[in-house]
């Protein structure tokens, strides 16, 4: 129906056509290809392979959705020399992500009322949404931009957010090298000064659970993961600093006319040796920084609750690991040293690769999926494989829109709805959650199924979530 | 004998993101809400309507949009009614211009219209009101106006439309998984521009707050730097759910009219 061809479990290519430079490769089940409308995403992988210097395939992963010049779940390398660098590849969100950290505290134990004073004294603590909730509590200095940009991570640490140990559970170790802030513009700073240690809104979240089940116990075991622990998982990215920094590329990059011979504008790329591809390197890199910085500081913020609720000392909530899926990354593959764009995909490195720190290299890097805050998200390793370039899912995927689901749920209590579904949900805006209802996303295990089919990652543990924070 | 002796009037039907809390008032239900044009009074409704054949072109085929930008209380010295102040985005001239080709075409029907200074504004509620309340109450809403109709006045502020001439929506929302879109509409690239303005505001209305008009646009580009800019004011201010305005799309051209399917990071 769609002209893909099976070439393995779970893996279809797109043949080259018209002016593809490469095939395009999808990770998809034919269960979840009936899901969601595919066509609009799928000619979305094919202007992909339109990059100059594009290497491989132009890839898809199973959460794989419509989105704006790469779509949802999309990676694309390209040669360092030859390619170019594609600021839609990475997103307006420059290193949204996740971490997962657990608490040695069995879940069970949280009763009720230990379960709303805790999410009540996290949604305190951690400024969601808009309005009131955009503001963090750090007013950023051009001097902290500079130090943000050099030490990623390790700046929230040095100023009380954290641990050291937290950067080996970071991908990256919490910072991109080659950041240079003066590199952003002023809007960009501007925009960004007061939203350090902020969750955001839309999609983004904090989230409480349970690990409910391993699924892969010699792993667990290897990264302190026990069943029925507490979990901790959070999703943010770069706020309007980052936003800005891809606006100001993109319109630079449309001026200088690198979008033609491009089949959708937003796809407008520089070649990556350009001053423009370099300058927008290291403009991204200061933004991935700041996220970095910013989920440093969110987690913080959430153990030192763990503490005021349940006196659960703050180095007890334990980074696991901390993963990027909005993000350009230099890396080796293949030989060739490559600039692999992963546009709401995750990189998934396997055991025995240098990059990573020593509690993971025996295992492979933990891959984080969160799925919609009821069903589940999971834990997962990572495979190395090839073909994707080290990569990954970086969630379920929406299955419906935002104008859908709202219309859905129209005249429901929401946060009645899902307290009788066994989750606490705080938000400032109810119409966020009625958007981001469990029904607007697939099935987190299908999703999973698909990416351990093609040999992608594999499952660690399933995580239930109990208590969520939506902006 | 029925003679359909009727209290019409002609009008413009409102749509806005109306929102569900409202201060103490007798609400004007959403789908009754309107801009009253020229207030014919009790007339008969058949004469009017065979004589509806030389009723004036309407000027323009995309629905005007503006925003409610004040409220007030009406009339003045001793107030019945609350109202909202409308402030055109486009088309203010044109529909000054065809409001006075109504009232010229009216009387030269022989009916009488009403000769005080048109003071355009939608009723929102009656009855017993608190203007602190309103006032305090009061956040700049997007409209647009699907349709003018000749109306017949059923009482307790219902109202029935006995004739319609509709306009194309300046903007449709459509399906997209991940993110926000719409189809946005104009004649020109700087109505498409407002338009998507409009679009904007209804997903969002505190960004009425954040617009500014602007006369020219010269290309595709500078309306998406232009949109982004208002949502970056916003983000400054008080944050933004919206991320940006993508360059994703193009405009084309059918039968006069601009298209462009804009989506929207959310």
């Amino acid at each position: 129906m769609y002209n893909l061809r099976k070439v393995g479990p779970a893996l279809y290519e797109l043949p080259r056509e018209g002016d593809m430079r490469v095939p395009g490769l999808v990770v998809i089940t034919e269960e979840l290809m009936g899901e969601i409308d595919f066509e609009r995403p799928l000619s979305q992988v094919r202007n992909v392979a339109h990059l100059p210097g594009i290497v491989g395939h132009s890839i898809a992963m199973p959460d794989i959705h419509w989105g704006y010049g790469f779509p949802i779940g999309g990676v694309a390398a390209t040669d360092l020399e030859t390619g170019v660098i594609s600021p839609g590849g990475v997103g307006y969100d420059i290193n949204c992500g996740v971490r997962l950290a657990v608490v040695p505290e069995p879940f069970h134990t949280l009763g009720p009322k230990k379960r709303k004073k805790l999410i009540d004294e996290i949604f305190r603590r951690v400024p969601s949404g808009v309005g009131v909730g955009h503001k963090g509590k750090h007013a950023l200095t051009d001097a902290d931009y500079q130090n943000i940009a050099e030490k990623g991570a390790r700046w929230a640490i040095e100023n009380g957010h954290g641990f050291a140990a937290d950067l080996d559970a970071t991908e990256s170790y919490g910072v991109l090298p080659g950041a240079e802030y003066t590199t952003t513009s002023e809007h960009a700073r501007e925009r960004g000064r007061d939203q350090l240690g902020t969750v955001g809104s839309g999609n983004h979240f904090v989230e409480i659970g349970e690990v409910a089940d391993l699924l892969s116990p010699q792993i667990a075991e290897a990264w302190g993961i026990e069943k029925g622990e507490t979990y901790v998982l959070i999703h943010s990215g770069s706020r309007g600093f980052g936003h800005q920094v891809c606006q100001d590329t993109l319109d630079l990059f449309l001026q200088r006319g690198f979008a033609e011979g491009l089949p959708d504008r937003q796809l407008v790329a520089a070649p990556i040796p350009s001053s423009e591809g370099q300058q927008y390197l290291q403009a991204m890199a200061t933004a991935a920084n700041y996220a970095f910085c910013n989920r440093q500081m969110i987690l913080h913020a959430v153990r030192e609750a763990f503490h005021e609720v349940l006196r659960v000392s703050p180095e007890r909530v334990r980074l696991i690991y901390d993963v990027c899926h909005n993000i350009a990354k230099v890396e080796e593959h293949l030989g060739r040293r490559l600039c692999v764009h992963r546009k709401g995909a995750t990189r998934a490195l396997g055991a025995g690769h240098e990059e990573l720190a020593s509690q993971y290299r025996d295992t492979g890097q933990p891959v984080l999926v969160p799925g919609d805050m009821r069903r589940a998200s999971y834990l997962m390793v990572g495979l190395g494989n090839p073909q994707t370039f080290c990569s990954s899912c970086h969630g379920a995927g929406r299955a419906r829109s935002r104008i859908k689901s709202a219309k859905a749920w129209r005249g429901v209590d929401l946060f009645e709805q899902m307290a009788g579904e066994g989750v606490i949900v705080r938000a400032s805006s109810s119409r966020t959650v009625a958007e981001e209802m469990p029904d607007a996303y697939k099935d987190v295990d299908v999703v999973v199924e698909a990416v351990e089919e093609a040999g992608l990652a594999k499952r660690v543990a399933r995580l239930k979530p109990h208590m969520v924070i939506k902006g | 004998m029925d003679t359909q002796i009727r209290q019409l009037f002609l009008g413009l039907e409102v749509h806005a993101p109306w929102g569900d809390v409202f201060p103490r008032g007798r609400l004007i239900a959403p789908e009754h809400r309107h801009l009253t044009l020229a207030f014919l009074g009790r007339q008969s409704l058949p004469d009017l309507l065979e004589k509806l054949d030389s009723f004036p072109a309407l000027p323009f085929e995309l629905a005007p949009v503006g925003e409610f930008d004040r409220v007030l209380f009406l009339p003045k010295r001793q107030p019945k009614v609350v109202a909202w102040h409308v402030q055109w985005w486009d088309e203010a001239d044109a529909v000054a211009g065809f409001r006075t080709d109504c009232v010229t075409w009216l009387r030269q029907q022989g009916y009488a219209v009403d000769e005080r200074p048109f003071l355009p504004h939608m009723t929102i509620a009656r009855g017993h009101f608190s203007p602190r309340q309103w006032r305090e109450a009061f956040h700049p809403l997007p409209f647009y106006t699907p349709a003018l109709h000749l109306y017949e006045s059923l009482g307790y502020s219902k109202y029935r439309c006995v004739k319609s001439f509709f306009f194309r929506p300046p903007f449709e929302e459509i399906e997209h998984t991940a993110d926000l879109a719409f189809h946005v509409y104009g004649e020109t690239k700087e109505q498409l521009f407002v338009h998507a303005q409009a679009a904007l505001a209804f997903a969002y209305p505190e960004l009425v707050r954040y617009r500014t008009a602007v006369e020219t646009v010269d290309s595709f580009e500078g309306i998406v730097r232009e949109l982004n800019r208002m949502l970056q004011r916003m983000d400054v201010d008080q944050g933004c759910p919206l991320k940006a305005v993508t360059y994703s799309g193009e405009i084309t051209e059918d039968n006069g009219v601009l298209s462009w399917e804009m989506i929207i990071d959310v």
